[in-house]
């Protein structure tokens, strides 16, 4: 089956200060206590041919907002190199200003599918450098073979964002070539060659030139040899 | 003497390229009057059948292209993609230009991030 009838869906909550100021008031609402307003957050979802999605996402257990018997102080342990326990949770509720939309098979599906169920049943532990939720999105959606926005280290929702912004500003020029490209077949013949020496004869006399001093000084010494 | 079959085409096909430079870059040729245009129109096609584009279309493609990037694009080394793909035998002329305008969607779009969006001062 060849068909790219489902998808594979990046999403970016992007960091607050990414967002564009007159762009703030309609975004979709999120809640300013939690970490993912300032620094981000990347989840991914999978829809089947019936368009039914479901989302993933991973995330610090500590760093869940409503955390059980975890103090909030603690919740800033993850910001360490040490890694602690992950949770793979439906990402339904999330929000998110940006989205990345692959158009996959069903074998696609099924890859990333498998990978992500595993990870809600054995969630990864996390490490907001080595293991965060861009990590895990790329991993998964990597079972895919799918190409994804370049990185830098560490793995981030600021560099998925400028990512996910280029592919779309890329594409729109793309759009622009291609309209181009159609006026230009309706015009100019794709079979007819042009004589360089006919242009050549065309050029229309210069009214007028410029010499600066360095092209006076190159003239007189190509002159004097 | 009588004028060519080739330079009769030559010249029709000047004269379209012209017309199209006109309406898609009002910009940049509002300020050429008719021989400045002609003059920039050849030498821009020189420089691409130098690189092995033949045809009307493949020429006027390219030509279309160039016209996107900054006038220096030759000289600047930023810009050095273009000559790498230009120069390599491996393709022929429509293979040049898809890679060309890829990779300029690419860079342009790059280029334009750097604006302030993505720091929120944009928009």
């Amino acid at each position: 089956m060849t068909e790219r009838n489902c998808k594979a869906t990046l999403y970016v909550e992007t960091p607050d200060i990414m967002i564009p100021k007159k762009l703030k008031k309609d975004i979709m609402p999120r809640d300013p206590e939690e970490l993912g307003t300032a620094v981000g957050h990347v989840f991914f979802g999978l829809t089947d041919e019936k368009g039914r999605e479901k989302t993933y996402g991973l995330h610090a257990c500590c760093a869940l907002y409503g955390a059980e018997n975890v103090a909030p102080g603690d919740r800033m342990e993850f910001f360490s190199l040490k890694k602690v326990a992950g949770v793979v949770t439906e990402e339904t509720k999330e929000p998110y200003d940006e989205k990345l939309v692959y158009h996959i098979t069903r074998s696609q599906y099924d890859a990333v599918r498998k990978y992500a169920e595993t990870a809600v049943e054995k969630p990864p532990k996390y490490n907001i450098w080595t293991s965060n939720c861009v990590i895990f999105a790329y991993k998964a959606l990597k079972q895919a073979d799918l190409k994804l926005p370049p990185q830098l280290l560490p793995y981030s929702p600021a560099m998925v964002t400028v990512g996910v912004r280029v592919l779309e500003r890329a594409a729109k020029l793309k759009d622009g070539l291609r309209k181009a490209g159609r006026k230009l077949s309706a015009v100019f013949s794709s079979d007819r060659k042009i004589s360089l020496s006919a242009l050549e004869k065309m050029k229309s006399p210069k009214k007028m030139e410029g010499f600066g001093v360095r092209s006076l000084v190159a003239e007189a010494k190509r002159k004097a040899r | 003497m009588g004028i060519t079959k080739q330079e009769l085409e030559a010249e029709r096909f000047v004269h379209r390229g012209m017309r199209y430079l006109r309406e898609t870059f009002p910009t940049e040729t509002k300020a050429m009057d008719d021989g400045v245009l002609k003059n920039r129109l050849i030498n821009d096609c020189e420089f691409v059948m130098a690189y092995g584009f033949e045809t009307e279309r493949d020429v006027m493609g390219l030509v279309d292209l160039l016209w996107r990037l900054p006038e220096d694009f030759k000289a600047n080394p930023d810009y050095g993609w273009v000559e790498e793909i230009l120069s390599d035998k491996e393709m022929d002329a429509s293979l040049k230009t898809e890679a060309l305008q890829n990779a300029y969607a690419l860079f342009a779009a790059v280029a334009e991030s750097g604006k302030g969006e993505n720091d929120g001062t944009e928009l």
